[in-house]
């Protein structure tokens, strides 16, 4: 009878994924890789929302760098972010991975800021809902943007480095690190789900931004690129 | 017998000069008057000379003009097959200049109509659309598609380097030509498709690139890509194959127009994503 009761309560603790979570509640700042799978519900699977279907998003973090990686069957592109960057024309480069003809822009922290204007105003608002995401206990946040479209974010509580925030300032009030998020409009959603967290050592080479290869282009916000000042290495 | 060989028995002294003056021989002196006037004689001999008879000469004469005779016909022979041997090289020229002519022409093949990767011009940065290698998705005519299967539909040919990497789909290994990942779906070669795009139900596929990402090509992009390779008994494409390429086509076109002539847009965001594919 004892060993039953011991039995149903530790049942309830692993229920409560107490088991499950790591005990972790500051990210470590050196060696941080999590992958996401892009999953896409459209009105029908015939449309072009079908090339991204299945994409995945890579964010790796070490000190103060981040570099954030989209592979898609349509496109492929990496953000190198340096949070306190030698080069001030190089907080960011945007590089275009895909395709014949490759390119990558150079934003100086303004631009970067530019880049990223949608989430200045943004508000993170909290609610008691969790979900367990790859064992992580996660709770639920909406980011809810100036013209009200929203985002739901599934995070696990820790404390995050301030590169970390300052690489994605979509998650900028969110207190801990993002497991899963989901933009909804109507039946149609786009939801990023982690399928694999690890902080084993990362390669510097995975920080390098490409060199060889890649036409340079000036980033001038607000311009598309018909505009731009086309640059050479 | 072999020993005596080297017997010998000396002559009686007494012989010896009896021999000596039978041949006048002056055992004090070798030279003497009567040996001088000998050679005298024997000198003005050399001078006399007697002529051959007639009959002779005419004997050598008509030797001589034998071997000329036989030597002229050997000469003519060789003048004769050098100018074979000319001519004879002359017209295999001739043939080797026609036939090179000839299959020159047959190279200049009508599936070189296919635009691959190395044949797309280096067109204007602004517009970046026409350079995806999407753009190379041909709708084959007949000719084209016939042509481009007499060899293996290479997509790796041509003097232009470009980054391949590889990637496996279901165990089906292939080339990726620049990243591409949706160009080089589109590109297979058709009598070596994977199974997966034989099979008759569509399903979701894993494909691994290099870098060690595994994405996942869903059911209705398989669905799609299966319709692209459908072909007539003739080996052309149908035409809803035809119209399955067109489209997509058009898709990576609108990629790049939303992605590439707007930087600050980013396809790796949701609300920049929902934007272009809602």
């Amino acid at each position: 009878m004892q060993n039953f009761f011991l039995l149903t309560i530790l049942f309830s603790f692993c229920r409560q994924g107490i088991c499950q979570t790591p005990a972790i509640d500051t990210l470590p700042v050196t060696n941080i890789s999590i992958t996401y799978n892009i999953n896409i519900t459209s009105k029908n699977n015939h449309g072009i929302a079908e090339t991204y279907n299945g994409a995945v998003k890579t964010l790796y973090a070490k000190n103060e760098r981040v570099k954030l990686r989209f592979v898609s069957l349509m496109r492929s592109q990496s953000i190198y972010y340096n949070y306190h960057a030698a080069d001030t024309n190089a907080t960011a480069i945007i590089a275009k991975e895909s395709g014949k003809q490759k390119y990558k822009f150079r934003l100086t922290p303004s631009a970067w800021q530019f880049y990223n204007a949608k989430y200045e105003d943004a508000v993170t608002t909290f609610e008691n809902d969790s979900i367990s995401v790859i064992g992580y206990s996660c709770k639920k946040a909406i980011v809810t943007l100036k013209d009200q479209t929203q985002l739901i974010v599934w995070f696990f509580p820790a404390t995050r480095s301030e590169t970390l925030i300052a690489a994605e300032p979509m998650f900028a009030g969110i207190p801990g690190l993002p497991m899963q998020y989901e933009l909804h409009e109507g039946k149609k959603m786009i939801v990023y789900t982690a399928k694999e967290i690890s902080f084993q050592e990362i390669p510097s080479a995975i920080f390098q931004a490409p060199m060889k290869g890649y036409v340079t282009k000036k980033f001038m916000p607000g311009k598309s690129v018909k505009d731009d000042i086309e640059e050479t290495e | 017998m072999h020993q005596l060989k080297d017997h010998d028995i000396q002559p009686p002294e007494e012989l010896f000069g009896l021999v000596a003056e039978q041949l006048k021989i002056n055992v004090e002196g070798l030279t003497s008057d009567s040996h001088e006037s000998d050679l005298r004689e024997f000198e003005r001999l050399k001078d006399n000379s007697v002529e051959p008879p007639e009959i002779v000469t005419e004997k050598i004469m008509a030797a001589v003009h034998q071997q000329t005779s036989t030597i002229t016909p050997t000469v003519s022979l060789l003048k004769r097959s050098a100018f074979r041997i000319a001519a004879t090289i002359l017209l295999l020229a001739a043939v080797w200049g026609i036939y090179t002519l000839v299959s020159t022409k047959d190279n200049k093949s009508p599936g070189k109509d296919i635009v691959t990767h190395n044949d797309v011009p280096i067109q204007n940065e602004n517009r970046p659309i026409s350079k995806d290698s999407l753009h190379d998705i041909v709708i084959a005519n007949r000719k084209t598609f016939r042509a481009s299967h007499k060899k293996a539909y290479s997509r790796n040919t041509g003097s232009r380097t470009h980054q391949t990497g590889r990637a496996s789909a279901e165990g089906y290994d292939f080339a990726i030509k620049d990243n591409d990942l949706l160009g080089s779906f589109t590109n297979f070669n058709y009598r070596q498709l994977p199974d997966f795009l034989n099979e008759e139900d569509s399903r979701s596929i894993q494909v691994k690139t290099d870098h060690s990402t595994s994405i996942t090509v869903s059911e209705g992009m398989v669905s799609m890509m299966k319709k692209m390779y459908k072909t007539k008994r003739n080996g052309q494409f149908t035409w809803k194959a035809k119209r399955e390429r067109k489209k997509l086509l058009r898709w990576k076109k609108a990629d790049a127009n939303f992605f590439d002539k707007n930087p600050a847009k980013n396809p790796m965001d949701p609300f920049d994503l929902a934007e272009f594919i809602f």
